[in-house]
């Protein structure tokens, strides 16, 4: 039998493979995250500033925002891990396939969790602001203590579902020699010239880690009491 | 269409006649020596539309063969003092074809694996591949002669092929840092050219074509070879199991043909071979 053949000589292989598939997920959502809460905040200020200077900086850093969610969202990350890779490594940055593995998925997660995290503040009621500053909050203790943990919970069934998407994205990231899950079902393919067997072995494994995450994520927003979803979709 | 009759007849007989001499030795009297191959299969074997001095006809067909292993056969036809008849069969039904006589020998870049030594014998190996590193000709690894010389050097091979065996090896017994294999030679090529891969293995002839074909490369021999099965390092001259005495003049020819010549040939070959092989 060529599933046990695969299974037996490749077992390590698999593991491997769904550690570095579940590091660069874990990663990559978590400070994917950091950067879009730091986007977000700033996409989401509408208030005008009083000084030109101010005006400026924002209008400049809004517009570089959405440059960078525009271009990361509208190219591919198999294309993206490429150009981070060898281009920057050509330009001296002599960084491993991993740390560029996990510097790709986050610049992709912050763009896509840029949109969700500035929708949950303006999800926010207005008079939460207006209650915080009453209570002698300054705008940036109003935003990291009362606005932004209730966008982040109202917006957690988008964040949980990035973090499943990435499981499922990280697979091209082999083309920069990451040995993730997708790459070990491959070589496997290759070593016995079965490809049908060794994909199936691999869409059990990833529909596994999917289908877990997404019932611990499912416990977890219980937990905050918020909405979640059920359907898995993709960016 | 008498004469397409007679025609067809006699080739049928001559088929029943063929298949039935099979369990028989080959008669180094009937003159000829017919060689069955792919004639798709660069270095080792291609098909030409013109006549040159160093191909040869292929029977039936007014197209002709070339390569490393036409010159083999044309070395072997002339020690035996044999007509060389080249028939171009696919590569599945070469066996087959041997089996049943419609050919004496198979000489096609076939490995002796040990499935096909079940049916057929196979002489000495007529090409021997030598596995070598490819590094950037301004590296510090142009002058590596051992495993130990790679230490701490990038290494990768090809996904799927014996050069990704092979980069483990280097790791393993050098110390050079492994990496997950590459889909293709063209994307390793554009690693280290990028600085992220100092080396790969690739088979000598391969290697010399890619350092013909990119500026910046060059490749370096290692003292002690690399551990690689027999079947995933030579090729050799399939011939029926009766044919024994075929097989030691084959093995008797093959023997006249010095290592320098094979390699002459082989560069010859990859040099004329056709675009994108």
């Amino acid at each position: 039998m060529v599933y046990i053949r695969i299974l037996e000589n490749f077992w390590e292989a698999f593991l491997l493979g769904i550690g570095y598939t579940l590091l660069l997920s874990l990663v990559g959502t978590i400070v994917g995250l950091v950067i879009a809460l730091i986007l977000g905040v700033v996409k989401s200020i509408q208030a005008i500033p009083k000084r030109k200077a101010s005006r400026i900086a924002l209008k400049v850093g809004q517009t570089l925002i959405q440059l960078y969610v525009t271009v990361i969202r509208g190219t591919p990350m198999m294309v993206q891990a490429m150009i981070f890779y060898y281009v920057f490594r050509r330009m001296g940055l002599l960084w491993t396939p991993l740390e560029a593995g996990l510097f790709t998925v986050s610049v992709n997660t912050g763009a896509y969790l840029t949109e969700v995290v500035k929708n949950g503040i303006e999800s926010v009621p207005k008079g939460q602001e207006e209650a915080a500053k009453s209570l002698g909050m300054n705008r940036f203790k109003a935003m990291s203590l009362v606005i932004l943990p209730q966008a982040i919970k109202t917006q957690m069934a988008s964040i949980g579902n990035e973090f499943i998407i990435n499981i499922k994205d990280t697979s091209v990231l082999n083309v920069i020699m990451i040995s993730e899950l997708y790459y070990v079902a491959e070589d496997a393919a290759m070593r016995y010239s079965s490809f049908l067997e060794a994909m199936l072995i691999a869409a059990v494994i990833y529909l596994f880690l999917t289908y877990t995450t997404s019932k611990l994520l499912k416990l977890f927003e219980n937990k905050l009491g918020v909405k979640t979803l059920d359907i898995v979709s993709s960016n | 269409m008498k004469k397409l009759f007679i025609l067809l007849f006699l080739t049928f007989t001559l088929f029943i006649l063929s298949a039935c001499k099979s369990e028989e030795e080959f008669d180094f009297n009937k003159g000829e020596l017919v060689v069955g191959l792919e004639c798709a299969y660069a270095p080792f074997n291609w098909t030409e539309d013109e006549k040159t001095l160093s191909n040869h006809p292929i029977f039936g067909t007014s197209t002709f063969a070339e390569g490393y292993d036409i010159q083999i056969a044309k070395i072997v036809a002339q020690e035996l003092d044999l007509i060389l008849v080249i028939k171009k069969m696919e590569w599945g039904a070469l066996i087959e074809n041997l089996k049943e006589g419609s050919i004496d020998l198979i000489i096609a870049g076939m490995s002796p694996t040990a499935d096909r030594k079940l049916s057929i014998d196979f002489t000495n190996p007529y090409y021997e591949s030598t596995h070598v590193v490819l590094v950037k000709d301004d590296s510090r690894y142009v002058d590596a002669k051992t495993f130990a010389d790679f230490n701490g050097a990038n290494v990768v091979g090809q996904q799927g092929t014996v050069y990704d065996d092979l980069a483990k090896q280097l790791s393993e017994k050098g110390g050079a840092t492994y990496h997950s294999a590459l889909d293709t030679v063209p994307l390793i090529i554009f690693a280290m050219q990028s600085g992220a891969i100092d080396a790969t293995i690739l088979e000598e002839p391969v290697a010399i074509s890619t350092v013909a074909q990119h500026t910046g490369f060059t490749y370096v021999t290692l003292e002690t070879p690399f551990e690689i099965a027999e079947e995933d390092r030579v090729v050799s001259i399939g011939v029926r199991k009766a044919d024994s005495v075929l097989r030691d003049a084959i093995n008797a020819a093959l023997a006249k043909i010095t290592n320098e010549m094979r390699t002459t040939l082989m560069n010859q070959a990859i040099e004329q071979s056709p675009e994108g092989e």
